[in-house]
């Protein structure tokens, strides 16, 4: 489904990733882990179109997607949850929710779409009034995850999600990641918490420095020392 | 003082309060969307008193027609100059701000040079007065308070109720989310430019119709324009609102009751003050 094909990144002349190789098929729960300054939020901001990649190629569905626009990306099914939420601060709960279905026009269908984000996060519909900037961590994160389903992912992207979050929120996280898998959404999770990708991640690419160390079974490599780097930085 | 005088001075204030709000809105709108300070928002606002007196004087054009005319047009050259001259570098507001200030220079020659120096003038078509209670009020001065603010609520339907402006108010909050949610920024930007210099050219059309134009009358709507986004909270249209009416009252009242320059010292020591107390300005996040 979506197929990173050795993709490097240059921030300036500084290098941020080299040779990354990922593949996400469909129904997956793909886990990018590594370190602080691995590269990781990279992978996922070049994805989305938001910088350039300097070589390698991006594939989604079988077409290059490296270069295009980034709302082009997202109108493919591409949606990213990104790093620290990025809502929007002075809107209320519902208008970011909104925002989250801006290229689509299937009125009906965002409708039901709306009710079974309120499903999966019954306290948004609670705080659909409130400005989202003064949510919980917690629910901030519950309400990113919301607006990037209402564009109607065909697959997610999701960079550190648990960032911040208390163990227990961390809990509903993951369930609800599976939730949303289980509904046909595949999922590309980029973390650092070790409990989260074990919980929700069949397979599991390590990053360090910028290039991929690592990848295969969940089990096998939590035995593996880098593994071990990789989550405790 | 009688109270026809208060009135009139009172409306003298609104009436420079709608055309303070109108170029402070165009500003506004252009920081929060593009992430600039247009410096050159003074030499549009310029540009679209030239339209309106050309439309007028050469091309036989009677002042609505002119205004509505001139205000699309100088629109357009927000569109222009947004794709030419500030896209290329959106996120590095540095440069941004050199190019603008050349701006200032390279549209204030092409006017000097098309148009002359010499002060340019034309009459509203709005005369008369009208009597309410006893109170004179002159048309020519209710009609810029009535556009001014049926533009200001236009303007807040236009943001509150379509996509196009939910999508402007995303940028203005969280850039980089926003373009996550398929916001085409460039479309954005393109339309937050139209805005503000087609405000910008509906406030110049009617001061045009006030005082005379030259070339050089953009530096002082922009001084007032930058003050006021300043006081109200940059970024913020309801704070344009608010710093407007305050600056727009103290220059269009306290002229009556002691003079121009009380009022010019009186305006920006009341941003100083407010400022002491509220750094972000009146209606400012953080």
């Amino acid at each position: 489904m979506l197929k990173l094909k050795k993709i490097s990144v240059h921030y300036g002349t500084a290098e941020a990733v080299r040779d990354i190789s990922i593949n996400v098929e469909e129904k997956d729960v793909i886990s990018v882990i590594g370190a602080n300054g691995a590269g990781k939020s990279t992978i996922l901001k070049a994805v989305s179109g938001l910088i350039p990649v300097s070589s390698g190629e991006i594939e989604f569905d079988g077409k290059r997607i490296d270069g295009l626009p980034v709302n082009k990306i997202v109108s493919l099914g591409l949606v990213q949850v990104p790093e620290g939420r990025k809502l929007f601060p002075y809107m209320n709960v519902m208008s970011n929710i909104k925002l989250g279905a801006y290229l689509r026009k299937d009125k009906a269908d965002i409708k039901s779409d709306l009710a079974k984000v309120f499903e999966l996060f019954p306290r948004l519909k609670e705080r659909r009034a409130q400005n989202a900037g003064s949510l919980s961590g917690g629910e901030q994160q519950m309400l990113a995850i919301a607006r990037a389903l209402m564009a109607k992912p065909r697959l997610l992207m999701m960079d550190e999600p648990s960032l911040g979050l208390a163990p227990i929120i961390i809990d509903n996280l993951s369930k609800a990641i599976k939730e949303i898998n289980r509904s046909g959404i595949s999922v590309l999770l980029v973390e650092q918490n070790a409990g989260l990708v074990m919980n929700v991640s069949e397979k599991c690419y390590v990053v360090e420095v910028g290039k991929v160390v690592l990848e295969g079974d969940m089990k096998d490599l939590m035995k593996n020392d880098s593994v071990k780097r990789a989550f405790l930085g | 003082m009688e109270m026809t005088a208060i009135a009139q001075s009172l409306l003298n204030g609104l009436a420079i309060s709608g055309i303070y709000i109108l170029i402070a809105l165009g500003l506004t709108l252009v920081l929060s969307i593009m992430g600039i300070v247009q410096i050159s928002h003074g030499e549009i606002y310029m540009v679209g008193a030239y339209c309106v007196y050309y439309l007028i004087k050469s091309a036989g054009f009677s002042f609505i027609p002119a205004l509505i005319v001139a205000t699309l047009f100088v629109g357009c050259i927000g569109v222009f100059l947004e794709r030419v001259f500030f896209r290329p570098f959106r996120g590095d507001p540095d440069r941004a701000m050199t190019v603008s200030i050349s701006l200032i220079l390279i549209i204030q020659n092409i006017v000097l040079f098309l148009a002359g120096g010499n002060p340019k003038s034309y009459s509203s078509p709005f005369t008369g007065v009208l009597f309410i209670f006893g109170i004179v009020i002159a048309w020519k001065r209710l009609i810029i308070v009535i556009v001014g603010f049926g533009l200001l609520v236009l303007l807040f339907l236009f943001i509150r109720y379509t996509k196009t402006g939910q999508a402007m108010l995303a940028i203005s909050q969280e850039r980089e989310g926003a373009a996550l949610q398929g916001i085409n920024i460039d479309f954005v930007s393109a339309v937050a430019m139209f805005l503000g210099c087609a405000l910008a050219a509906v406030a110049a059309g009617f001061i045009g119709s006030l005082f005379s134009i030259s070339p050089t009358m953009g530096s002082f709507a922009l001084m007032k324009g930058i003050a006021v986004i300043i006081l109200g909270g940059l970024g913020s249209i309801a704070g344009a609102v608010i710093g407007g009416l305050i600056l727009g009252l103290i220059d269009g009242v306290l002229p009556a009751i002691t003079s121009t320059y009380t009022a010019g010292l009186v305006g920006f020591a009341a941003i100083i003050i407010i400022l002491l107390f509220r750094p972000q300005g009146i209606w400012g996040h953080e």
